[in-house]
């Protein structure tokens, strides 16, 4: 479903000298339609900048992203609106995912603000049905994003993008600044959208124990290259690559 | 807190009163502004002309009540066509960044370059002093700093991660930037033009008070400070009326601007959960 | 054996816009010489209020009733000044943002020297810190010490300010939320760092923290908080294999290696906190007495204290 092409990002420094480094550096992935594919990795790896551009937020310096058939950066102007409708992204922090300044309630309509299209008859139907389907009261969309928790912003944030019908999802650690019990609340939502609606996931975090509940494959990333891809089991099991040997040690370690 | 906010209240209503006064200064004012009358020079404080009457003879509370006008309105406008430059510029610089931005960037930091007061009075000078070309000087001589702050708070707000969420929605710039980007920074633009008014106003009174701004013999604060010069040690009463008149509209605006600043600061509205 | 830190019903309260809010409840609890004591607890539940609360750290709007003693003097009565004496002295703190908490500009050797300047004794103080570095398994420390803070990651800042914290040889450390936004190796080393300082040194640390699993592998006791209340103390064995409050084993199956099993309902709203155990309308053992009457607590084995009724005397 989404094939990523030797990918390459950038960035320049130095004041006199420009130098270039590889943020991302030629890095090849494929996800397939209804799995989660899961992407690890330290801090500062490029997890973050290579989901971005498999996304289409971010162009690559070099190579391509394809999703569905289309090229991400070449498609038309008319198909890459379509194109953006069915790829979807969840943040990490809920505290700045909605504006301050506007209701939930604002936030959510948004997507019929853009894509008129998407209106089937009476707006507040289609919003109660994705509510329900996050396990919120429409009622709290009445309410500012600092009047409600982080976990129910991010439900509010996944409704939001449910209303956009979307085939594929990056979740870039949607749960690591929640606490452990709305975390196991938000990620079992998660799944259970996904059989419903046979959605794709692309999952983020830099925590094992979850990318390895979430996801079916596993990619672990260090210094801008995928170092190694396999199931989550092989991932967690019997890890080859000694990178990720370590990762998993330093995981699994409950000595005191 | 509390004291913050009766001191706007209290500068809220200064300068109202100072408006209200100003557009009704024909039907308050005893006297024409402009009457001159040479027997009855120079007076001190009396019943029959409240604070006197200057060098000729004309009534200086009926001058006060007029000399808002013209610098109030002046400073109004271009302080407001300032803001708009600025903002537009700041705007787009801020929000496209690359090439543009840089473009921008190196108009800005050239007007930015020049040292304010030499440009006002080469734009002046060369114009020759009218209000037109006063008004030309005080817009380009601070609309530089204005994109500036505009600029850097677009910036600030356009790596929100909610502006990104928006963008995975399919929203253009466009879009982005009118329900985004403007409302939140309307607030900080609005703080910024109380306290700008106060610098312009005190800007034309200083190239009045050289002689290069509004000119004799419009009733105006800053020409009447000027006009006073001479008579500073006989009758000084004659240079604090319209000093004082100036300095209490400038500092209203600060105040104004300082409790808004405090008002609509966003970190106000925090969340139970942070502090607990 | 006596306590080195007693907190002794302490209550505390913020007075907020939306009314007064009591973020920590009546809590009793007693820190002994040499241990490594964990609060552990969500977003609201108050357990780094109650930290600070030791150090007389919290903003103005809060109000704290009940006692603090440490080495049997009250700390609550303590004036600003001599209240300055007790804090990095006797009782440090390393705080929750390792990112802010250092300064950009300085070195770390002209930063942590700061943190060693009552110590008039110590000759060799760049060696003093470099063993310190070496204790917190930084390899290079001569090189550390002469390197700025953007030169180093979110890991090692924080291990920096443990030490900052360490080498002034206070009696209690205590550490606001060590591994927040920490990735796992980063994780295990400041973990590893805390260890090794305390048990060198002898010093006791409070460790607060939301991450089930550093308290687990770094504390000798756990106690867990949920709205304001302790609801349970208990000695971190235990506390994983038998949890002694439903909350707690509420909390430990949410965990991914625990399969993840959601808690039911939501967060407790600290303006309208439920009646008698807060926990009531969460719980799958709750009756009728949890909504009416707050459970007492009680010493239900060797050093294991809840309070739920599950282990209260009369059922």
């Amino acid at each position: 479903m989404l094939q990523v092409h030797n990918v390459s990002k950038y960035i320049e420094y130095g004041l006199v000298r420009k130098r270039k480094k590889a943020i991302v550096n030629n890095t090849s992935f494929s996800i397939q339609a209804g799995e989660t594919f899961g992407l690890i990795g330290e801090s500062g790896s490029g997890k973050t900048t290579l989901s971005r551009m498999a996304i289409g937020l971010l162009r690559p310096d070099e190579g391509a992203v394809e999703f569905a058939g289309y090229d991400l950066y070449s498609a038309s102007r008319g198909d890459s609106k379509l194109l953006r409708q069915k790829m979807q992204m969840i943040f990490q922090h809920p505290d700045t995912a909605c504006n301050p300044r506007k209701t939930l309630l604002q936030s959510i309509m948004e997507p019929f603000v853009l894509h008129p299209t998407l209106r089937k008859g009476d707006d507040h139907e289609q919003i109660e049905e994705v509510m329900n389907m996050v396990g919120l009261q429409p009622e709290l969309l009445r309410r500012y994003p600092y009047q409600v928790s982080g976990g129910q912003i991010q439900r509010i944030v996944l409704a939001r993008a449910l209303l956009m019908n979307p085939e594929f999802i990056v979740l870039d650690e949607p749960t690591s600044m929640l606490d452990v019990s709305v975390q196991a609340q938000i990620l079992r939502l998660l799944k259970h959208i996904q059989k419903q609606r046979k959605m794709t996931y692309l999952f983020i975090s830099h925590d094992l124990d979850v990318v390895n509940w979430m996801s079916d494959r596993v990619a672990v990333m260090k210094d801008g290259e995928i170092v190694e891809t396999g199931t989550s089991n092989k991932i967690m099991k019997h890890p080859t690559h000694p990178y990720t040997q370590k990762l998993v040690q330093a995981f699994l370690y409950t000595d005191r | 807190m509390i004291g913050k906010g009766k001191a706007g209240a209290f500068a809220a209503g200064c300068l109202g009163l100072i408006v209200f006064v100003s557009l009704c200064a024909p039907w308050i004012s005893p006297y024409d502004p402009n009457q001159i009358d040479m027997s009855n020079r120079l007076m001190s404080l009396s019943a029959a002309h409240w604070m006197g009457t200057d060098q000729l003879g004309r009534d200086v509370y009926s001058r006060i009540l007029y000399g808002g006008r013209v610098s109030l309105l002046l400073s109004g406008v271009a302080t407001v066509s300032t803001l708009l430059v600025g903002f537009c510029i700041g705007v787009l610089g801020g929000y496209f960044r690359g090439k543009v931005d840089t473009c921008l960037q190196t108009i800005v930091h050239i007007f930015q370059g020049v040292p304010g007061l030499t440009m006002m009075l080469a734009i002046v000078g060369v114009l020759g002093p009218s209000l037109k070309s006063l008004f030309l000087a005080i817009v380009l001589t601070s609309w530089a700093d204005f994109s500036r702050v505009v600029r850097g708070e677009v910036m600030k707000i356009q790596v929100e991660p909610y502006i990104e969420g928006t963008r995975v929605l399919g929203a253009s710039a466009f879009y982005i930037m009118i329900v985004h980007i403007i409302p939140s920074i309307a607030g900080t633009v609005l703080v910024l033009l109380t306290i700008r008014m106060s610098r312009t106003l005190l800007m034309i009174a200083s190239l009045s008070f050289l002689g290069l701004g509004v000119q004799p013999p419009t009733p105006d604060w800053s020409v009447m400070l000027n006009d006073a010069r001479p008579f500073l040690r006989t009758q000084p009463h004659l240079m604090l009326a319209p000093g004082i008149c100036i300095t209490a509209v400038s500092l209203s605006f600060q105040i104004i601007g300082d409790t808004l600043r405090d008002r609509l600061d966003p970190k106000r509205m925090q969340r139970v959960e942070d502090i607990a | 054996m006596k306590p080195l830190l007693s907190f002794e019903h302490i209550s505390c309260y913020f007075s907020t816009s939306f009314g007064e809010l009591q973020a920590v409840r009546d809590v009793s609890l007693d820190l002994y010489e040499g241990e490594i004591f964990g609060l552990i607890g969500e977003t609201g539940s108050g357990k780094s209020v109650l930290g600070l609360t030791a150090l007389q750290l919290l903003p103005a709007n809060a109000r704290v009733t009940g006692e603090v003693r440490f080495e049997n003097k009250s700390l609550l009565q303590l004036s600003e000044k001599e209240m300055r004496h007790v804090r990095g002295k006797k009782i440090a703190l390393i705080p929750q943002n390792p990112a802010s908490s250092l300064n950009p500009v300085l070195k770390i050797r002209t930063q942590l020297r700061e943190a060693v300047r009552h110590q008039k004794e110590l000759k060799d103080k760049d060696g003093y810190l470099a063993s310190w570095l070496q204790a917190v398994s930084f390899s290079y420390p001569i090189k550390l010490l002469q390197s700025y803070p953007f030169q180093l990651s979110g890991g090692m800042k924080q291990r920096i300010l443990t030490i900052m914290g360490a080498a002034g040889q206070p009696k209690l450390l205590i550490a606001d939320e060590p591994t927040k936004g920490l990735d796992a190796p980063a994780r295990h080393d400041v973990v590893e760092a805390l260890r090794n300082v305390c048990r060198q040194t002898g010093t006791t640390l409070l460790v607060i923290t939301h991450d089930l699993h550093v308290a687990q592998i770094l504390c000798d006791r756990i106690g867990v908080m949920y709205a304001g209340r302790l609801v349970e103390s208990n000695d971190t064995d235990s506390l994983f294999a038998t949890p002694g409050h439903p909350y707690t084993e509420a909390l430990l199956l949410a965990r991914p290696t625990a399969g993840m099993k959601p808690m039911a309902g939501d967060s407790p709203n600290l303006l309208q906190v439920p009646s008698g155990c807060a926990f009531h309308p969460r719980c799958s053992y709750a009756s009728e007495m949890c909504v009416e009457q707050l459970p007492p607590w009680t010493e239900y084995g060797q050093k294991k204290y809840a309070r739920c009724f599950l282990h209260a005397p009369s059922t």
